[in-house]
Order: structure tokens, then C-alpha cells, then sequence
């Protein structure tokens, strides 16, 4: 284990009232008196707040006068109070990592307002295994990193565009990476936007000309990303442009990959009738001018909300009735029906549609439309009736699909995808927008099928997080890594193997001996090299086994 | 505040609790500090009491302090004064205010949560009983051509929750859903839906309810038609929860007018596809439910967008 000093092994433990919060459902003085009976090295003390400014001082002082060396603050949580509290007691001289906090708050107080004395006897566990926790922690300090001053955005899309563009605007280089020969995605390929019915293309051309001759942005087309090294702050992006590759360097990473959309060969005559077309091709045909096709029946639902599939791709419907009124303007006398299984255009100008002559029949998945030669039949729910509608044209309404090749790059980026393709965050409603490397963020819909304007508005957000990390010049994490106890270790890179970050590497130790050595900076401490490890040489610096054995030590204590 | 004479509704459990003229806006609120309540207060109605600056030992009840004016000289204004939620009392075919079991989805929020006036259990206005079958009634005041004609985008998965949370806390309970359409557009929300009704037993019923009838023991008698079988049919229950419309915030249209923003005819900030955090004041930007509904990954999306345009102007970076 690396180079933990002898301590004093004084233990401060700091209970906090927080207000009434805890002092209220949890008898503080029982507590108090319980944890005094620990041993002489234990101190407790108890304050209002911990947290205040009064607070903060006399857990210094307590520090300094009776030379603690592990400070267990029982309040509320690390993620709230964490760093307050470790770098008050770091003041007076406690590593942060000997600083533990106990979550008497939430995990107690609040949970069981009205069962004081079983509530102590919980909360008296809990301190015993912050107890266990930091007198057995390793001194540790920070992992600190320069940050390097500029961004690459992968994909040159909407969201990948407003993305550049957003943080060129704030001063930031940026490398915008695209695979296409030419910028704007899959909005070159729409007619109309939505809700200002304004030309997309145009849109889409006139965003890409400003982004490329903006000097602060290296647009490289027809390029992709073969591999991506490094960590938040210091990236190196492989960019392969016509077989040649070049080693971009960047502080930070934006995903915009966008999404592919669903092609239904076989579905509905799609591939052999050719009076079907989908709903991304019927959008070239409204640039083109609808030709003399008339009766247009319309299919919401063509392979999503199905098992393979069970998912709203979210922007269909609203393009749908886009499409439907679009027509309508040019062309009264069309006769449109479009089938649907509900209708989700939660943004949409639904009633505008129905009010301009569009009909919406309602079909049930179980017994889906049929396209036969002269007509669509389906059964009409809500008339409980067979009908048949005669048509030109067929358009599917297709779901917006992951790319195969985001997978890809996100396992490179080690962003987690969920099961259909798409990029996964840590939790959708209680950390929307941040991702679990450090210094990678996601626009658009390589995350979830997403409209023009959401796509902008996540790009913006993902922009404003790049930034945010890039002003910091350096950037301090937390030491949750791994390390080899080099006498352990016999140099058999099962763990270089098996990381997914490209931490531990081989390395001539002493008389000449093969050692594997874990980079700091890249290792996210998550533990797989420890689960492979033949000699057990790899110990988690914020969790060593022993330290763990006395947390449940403490834990099974009656 | 134990001291203090005065009860009166409170506000934030949607007056189903009672708190004193004196008093924290809620638990956790920020900052926690005790606020007087100046309409309600005993000593600011007669010139007598003051009770609580005997009681406090600080000394930090201070009745004497006025509100004021501050200005402030910035280079943005970011606008995020999310939403309001529509009185559903003049939709009189739900009864809301004349049925006592017929309550909002607020009014349902506070109920279920553990620090809510009932601790958490779901018991119903009339009688305190333990409410079992519970109504949910989609779209009231939204997608209703006479009230909002918009959708409110956020009610389908809430009911779908707070269902979900009903079974959790009583396994006898049972959910209806009544709906238009289920609009479960988000992000792995379509599972969510499938989950409820594999895991906890929620009945979906695609159909708008006519009426909610006074039945015995208080029991609202829901009457709808079911658009699947066609047919009209009718459910008792113990308790109605209305997803109400939500509306703008209810001053969003005169500070909007203070500030010269343009808002659609409901009331929200126009914003256009170029610039989705632009409102067409330059300098001022917006985001949230207070440009149209949506939900809480989106709203912290534009949040971060209209902080990026609003940092990016203040900042001056060219």
C-alpha cells in the first residue's frame, strides 16, 4: 500500500444537529454518551451546524487542540457537504481522504421521525462504520490535471454544429469531426422545419458555411474517429481523414453522432411497391413539388413501439403533421389519412391538420393496416369498422435508430450505451445532461431521438459544460483509483487486459523485473483490474481490503 | 413558531396541512429561515401578540423590516418562471370543489410523500379512509378545446409515477389511467409505461371521462366510454386525480410585458428554431416550462443552453 504514515490514530467524531433535523428524531446525547464508551481515542462533540461558517471553525480547532488525525462528521451527505467538510478539516491539517462523512440526515433522521430510540441505535452503527472507514483511509491527495484549452465535437450535424459553434462564440478551438463529405446531417435531407415551417435545408447549409468559416473551428469532413486516448482535460482524438491519420489533443469531447433512420424493407410494401416511400423520402419529395399524387395514406408506428423496438422515437408524429399541413398549403384538394396507434406530437399543430381536412384513423398493432394493390385496409378502431382507402402514395413514419458506429466510439469514449444503441447517462431525470467520463458530454440524438430545437438546446448545454471545464485551466479528482503493490505483482498484464481506460501498463521495475503501474489520471477506479488480478497486488486506494473488513466489522457489531 | 396563535391553509402542501403566521415555506426549503406571514399575522391585523419576538431567544424576529426595491444592472436576463397549474373547478362535469374525492395531481403529490400532511398514506379528503381504487383522469383543461388547447406533455408519465407510488405504499391499491393519447415520447418512458402496468397492475383505459358522478360513501362514479370496446361504462372509486392543465406561470404575461418579450396566445415566451434560448429581446433569454411544456432532462437542457447564450454575450468572448 502506498506510503500511509503513522498516525496518531485519534479519531474526531463531530455529530451535527443540523438545525432540528437530526436532533429531533435521533437522541444526540444517548449517541454521544454510546460513542464516547468507543475508547480514548475517540472524541465526540456535537455543534447546530458543522456546516456554518462557526461550525467549520471549531471542528479546526477541535482538530488542532486534541491532534485528530480522522474526522467522522455525522450530518447529512458527501455529496452535499463532502468537500466542505474535508477541506475544513484538511485546513487543520487531516488529509481529505481521512474525512468521512455520515449521512445521519437522510439514511436516518429522515427515514424514521417517529422512532427515537431505535433510530439511535442506527445512527450509533452508522458513526461505528465511519469510524471504521477513515481511521483505516489511506492518506491520499487530489489526482490533478492541466486542462488542455480546446474541444473536439464528433459529428456535424445540427447538434454538432450549434455545439462548435457555441463554444467557438466563447473563444474555444474546436476540431468538429464528420464523416460526410459535407455538413448539416440528416436535416439536408428534411423539407420543412418545425414550428416555423422555414426551409431546412437552407437552414442547415447556411449553419454549416458560418461553421466553416468561422477560424476558430477545423471542420474536417469525410473524416472519422478511430480512437481516442486519455482522460478529462487531456484527450488525444485519432482523427482518420482519407487514410491518413493525426493525433487531435483536446480538453474535452462532444458526441453528436445524430441517429440513423429506420429503413422498413418488407414492412408495408416498402421495397417493392413503389408507391411506398417513407416519411425522411417523402421530405425530398415535397422539395421536388408533389407530383400529381393525390390520396396519400400515411402510417405512424412503421418499427417502433414494438418488443424489438419498445420505444416512441419521439419526433415522428410532430413531422407527420408538419408534412400533412405542408402538403395541404400547395396542394388543397389532397386528400391525406394518416394511421395512427395514439398520437404523440406533444409539441405539434394537430388541430391545425384536422381542422385542414387531414383524417386520423386510429389502428391497433395487432391487427396493423394492410397495403394491398388498390388500397390500404385496416381496421379502424374508434368506428370498430374495416375500411379501405385508395391511394398514390404510402409514407411510413420510421423511427429515428442508434448508429451502429456510435456503440463504437462510445465504448472508445467510455460512455455506456443502453440497449438499443443509444447513449446512456448516469440517470435520465436526476443528472440529465452530464455523462459519466469526466469530460465527455453528448448532443442530439445519439442520446434519444430529439427535435431541431432540442438537439440545439442540448448542444448549447453540452457547449456551456465544455466550457465550464475548460476555464478551470486544472482540474482536481478525486483519488478513487487503483494501485500494484509493486512486491506483489508478477508482471502477467492480466489487468492491462482488462481495462477498459488504458491504465495499468507494463513496465521494467527493478533488476529488470516486468511490473504493471496504473496511470493515475486515466484509471476511474471502478475495480476490474483487482477482480482479475492473480496475485491480488491491486488494492482501490479509497476502499483497501482491510478497511473494508472493518466497515463490516463494525457493521455486524451488535 | 410553536407559539405562534394563528393556523392558516398551507400554501405548499396545497392547503391540505396547516402551518402558523410564522413559518419555513417547506423543510427543505432555501434559505431556511422563518417568514411572517403579513396577511395572516395576528400582531399586523391588531397591533397585538408579537409572540414570537418574546419567544426567540436570538432575537431575529424583527417586525419592523419593509420590503424594497433593488436594482440590479446585468448584462442578461435569463427567464425561467416555469408554470402555474389550471384551477380545475370550471370543468364542472369533474366536480372538483363539490365531489371531496376528487382531487389534483398536486393535491395526490402531496399525499403520497413521506413528508406530506398524511405521512405518506393516501387517505382521502371525505373521510381520512385509506383510498384503494384510485381514478387517474387525464387531460383536464389540456387538449380540451374550450380550456388549453395544447398538451401538457408532463401529465402521462406523472400519472403513470404517482400510480406506480401508489401500489408501492399499499399493495392493495389499483390505478386506473384514464387517457387520450399516452404520450410516453421521452427518453425509455414507453418502458416505464410497461412497467407499470406489467409490475403494478395499472389499468389503462384509452377514453376521455364525461362525468365524474357524487356516489355512496362520497365515492366518485366515473362515467366515460371506452374507445377500444366502444363501450359506455362506469367505475367507482375511492379517489379521483385530475392531471390538470399546466399554464404558464400566472405573471409570466405582465413581466413579459414589463420586459417587452413576445409570448404565443397562452402566455409562453416565443422563442424561434434558430435560436431556441433567444426570446426576441436581445439580452434576454428563456427556458423551461415558461417556453412551453416540457419535462425535467429538457428543461435542464435549455437551462444550460440559455446560461450558454446569456454567458457567452455577458462575457463578450470574441
Amino acid at each position: 500500500m502506498s506510503g500511509s504514515e503513522p498516525t496518531t490514530g485519534k479519531v474526531g467524531i463531530f455529530l451535527c444537529e443540523c438545525g432540528g433535523e437530526i436532533a429531533g428524531p435521533i437522541d444526540l446525547d444517548r449517541l454521544s454518551r454510546d460513542l464516547s464508551a468507543l475508547g480514548p481515542d475517540v472524541s465526540v462533540q456535537t455543534t447546530p451546524y458543522w456546516c456554518s461558517v462557526l461550525g467549520r471553525r471549531r471542528l479546526r480547532a477541535a482538530i488542532e487542540k486534541e491532534g485528530l488525525d480522522a474526522v467522522v462528521v455525522a450530518g447529512c451527505s458527501e455529496r452535499t457537504h463532502g468537500t466542505t467538510m474535508a477541506e475544513a478539516a484538511a485546513q487543520a491539517g487531516v488529509n481529505r481522504n481521512r474525512t468521512v462523512l455520515v449521512n445521519l440526515l437522510e439514511h436516518c433522521a429522515m427515514v424514521h421521525p417517529r422512532k427515537k430510540t431505535a433510530a439511535t441505535s442506527k445512527a450509533a452503527r452508522m458513526v461505528r462504520i465511519g469510524v471504521a472507514k477513515a481511521m483505516e483511509a489511506i492518506p491520499l491527495e487530489p489526482v490533478t490535471t492541466e486542462v488542455h484549452g480546446s474541444a473536439v465535437v464528433i459529428g456535424g450535424g445540427v447538434a454538432g454544429l450549434s455545439a462548435a459553434r457555441a463554444l467557438a462564440a466563447r473563444g474555444i478551438p474546436v476540431v468538429l469531426v464528420e464523416r460526410e463529405p459535407e455538413l448539416g446531417g440528416i436535416l439536408r435531407d428534411v423539407n420543412l422545419l418545425f414550428p416555423s415551417y422555414g426551409d431546412a435545408a437552407r437552414f442547415a447549409a447556411e449553419m454549416s458555411d458560418r461553421t466553416v468559416a468561422d477560424e476558430r473551428i477545423d471542420v474536417r469532413t469525410s473524416s472519422t474517429v478511430v480512437d481516442v486516448a486519455g482522460h478529462a482535460g487531456e484527450y488525444v482524438v485519432t482523427v482518420e481523414t482519407g487514410g491518413v491519420t493525426e493525433d487531435v489533443r483536446a480538453g474535452s469531447i462532444v458526441l453528436a453522432t445524430g441517429a440513423d433512420v429506420f429503413v422498413p424493407l418488407g414492412l408495408f410494401g416498402y421495397g417493392s411497391n413503389e408507391k411506398v416511400v417513407t416519411q425522411i423520402e417523402f421530405e425530398s419529395v415535397l422539395r421536388e413539388g408533389l407530383d400529381d399524387a393525390r390520396r396519400i395514406v400515411m402510417i405512424q408506428c412503421v418499427g417502433s413501439r414494438i418488443a424489438e423496438r419498445p420505444y416512441c422515437s419521439r419526433v415522428c408524429c410532430t413531422a407527420t403533421v408538419k408534412n400533412t399541413i405542408t402538403v395541404l398549403e400547395s396542394v388543397p384538394d389532397a386528400e391525406i389519412t394518416v394511421l395512427t396507434r395514439g398520437f404523440a406530437e406533444y409539441v405539434g399543430d394537430l388541430d391545425r391538420a384536422r381542422e385542414s381536412g387531414v383524417a386520423f384513423l386510429r389502428y391497433d398493432p395487432e391487427r396493423p393496416p394492410r397495403v394491398e394493390d388498390d388500397a390500404v385496409r385496416v381496421f379502424d378502431v374508434i368506428s370498430s369498422e374495416e375500411v379501405a382507402i385508395p391511394y398514390d402514395l404510402v409514407v411510413l413514419a420510421t423511427p429515428l435508430v442508434a448508429r451502429a458506429d456510435t456503440a463504437e466510439l462510445a465504448r472508445k469514449l467510455g460512455l455506456p450505451v443502453d440497449d438499443q444503441g443509444f447513449v446512456a447517462e448516469p440517470h435520465t431525470k436526476l443528472r440529465p445532461s452530464t455523462y459519466a467520463p469526466h469530460g465527455v458530454f453528448v448532443a442530439g440524438s445519439a442520446h434519444w431521438p430529439a427535435t431541431v430545437t432540442e438537439c440545439q438546446s442540448q448542444a448549447f448545454s453540452a457547449a456551456s459544460r465544455v466550457a465550464e471545464l475548460l476555464g478551470r485551466g486544472t482540474i482536481e479528482r478525486e483519488p478513487m483509483i487503483a494501485a500494484v503493490d509493486e512486491l506483489t505483482c508478477r508482471g502477467c498484464g492480466e489487468c492491462v487486459e482488462a481495462c477498459a481506460h488504458d491504465a495499468p501498463r507494463l513496465v521494467e521495475g527493478e533488476d529488470g523485473i516486468k511490473i504493471s503501474r496504473i496511470d493515475a489520471l486515466r484509471c476511474v477506479g471502478c475495480g476490474v483490474c483487482i477482480r482479475v488480478c492473480p496475485s491480488s497486488a491491486i488494492t482501490l486506494q479509497q476502499f483497501t481490503p482491510r478497511q473494508l473488513l472493518d466497515i463490516i466489522g463494525a457493521a455486524a457489531e451488535a | 413558531m410553536a407559539k405562534c396563535p394563528t393556523k392558516v391553509a398551507d400554501s405548499f402542501n396545497v392547503g391540505l396541512g396547516e402551518r402558523k403566521a410564522i413559518y419555513l415555506y417547506f423543510d427543505q426549503g432555501i434559505p431556511s429561515v422563518m417568514t411572517i406571514d403579513e396577511d395572516n399575522c395576528r400582531y399586523f391585523a391588531t397591533g397585538k401578540c408579537k409572540v414570537c419576538e418574546k419567544m426567540c431567544k436570538k432575537g431575529a424576529v424583527d417586525f419592523e423590516q419593509k420590503d424594497h426595491r433593488v436594482s440590479l444592472d446585468v448584462g442578461a436576463i435569463i427567464l425561467a418562471t416555469g408554470l402555474s397549474v389550471m384551477d380545475p373547478t370550471p370543468l364542472t362535469q369533474y366536480g372538483y370543489g363539490r365531489i371531496p374525492n376528487v382531487i389534483t395531481g398536486l393535491e395526490y403529490e402531496r399525499l403520497i410523500n413521506a413528508t406530506g400532511p398524511t405521512g405518506g398514506h393516501l387517505l382521502r379528503p371525505s373521510d381520512g379512509e385509506l383510498a384503494h381504487r384510485v381514478g387517474f383522469v387525464q387531460c383536464a383543461g389540456s387538449r380540451d378545446l374550450n380550456h388549453c388547447d395544447y398538451c401538457s406533455s408532463v401529465c402521462c408519465m406523472y400519472s403513470i409515477k404517482d400510480a406506480m407510488l401508489g401500489r408501492e405504499h399499499d399493495p392493495e391499491s389499483v390505478s386506473h389511467i384514464f387517457h387520450t393519447d399516452l404520450r410516453n415520447v421521452g427518453k425509455w418512458f414507453q418502458r416505464y409505461q410497461i412497467r407499470g402496468e406489467e409490475e403494478y397492475g395499472i389499468k389503462f383505459v384509452r377514453g376521455r371521462i364525461a362525468e365524474i358522478q357524487h356516489g355512496p360513501a362520497d365515492n366518485p362514479v366515473l362515467w366515460y366510454e371506452d374507445t377500444r370496446t366502444r363501450e359506455v361504462a362506469s367505475l367507482e372509486v375511492d379517489l379521483v386525480v385530475l392531471a390538470t392543465a399546466a399554464l404558464p406561470s400566472l405573471d409570466a404575461k405582465e413581466l413579459a410585458g414589463t420586459l417587452g418579450v413576445k409570448v404565443d396566445r397562452y402566455g409562453f415566451v416565443l422563442t424561434d428554431d434558430a435560436t431556441p434560448s433567444s426570446t426576441n429581446v436581445k439580452g434576454i433569454y428563456a427556458c423551461g416550462f415558461c417556453k412551453g411544456p416540457c419535462d425535467i432532462p429538457e428543461s435542464v437542457a435549455q437551462a444550460s443552453a440559455a446560461a450558454s447564450s446569456a454567458s457567452t454575450r455577458v462575457l463578450g468572448n470574441k
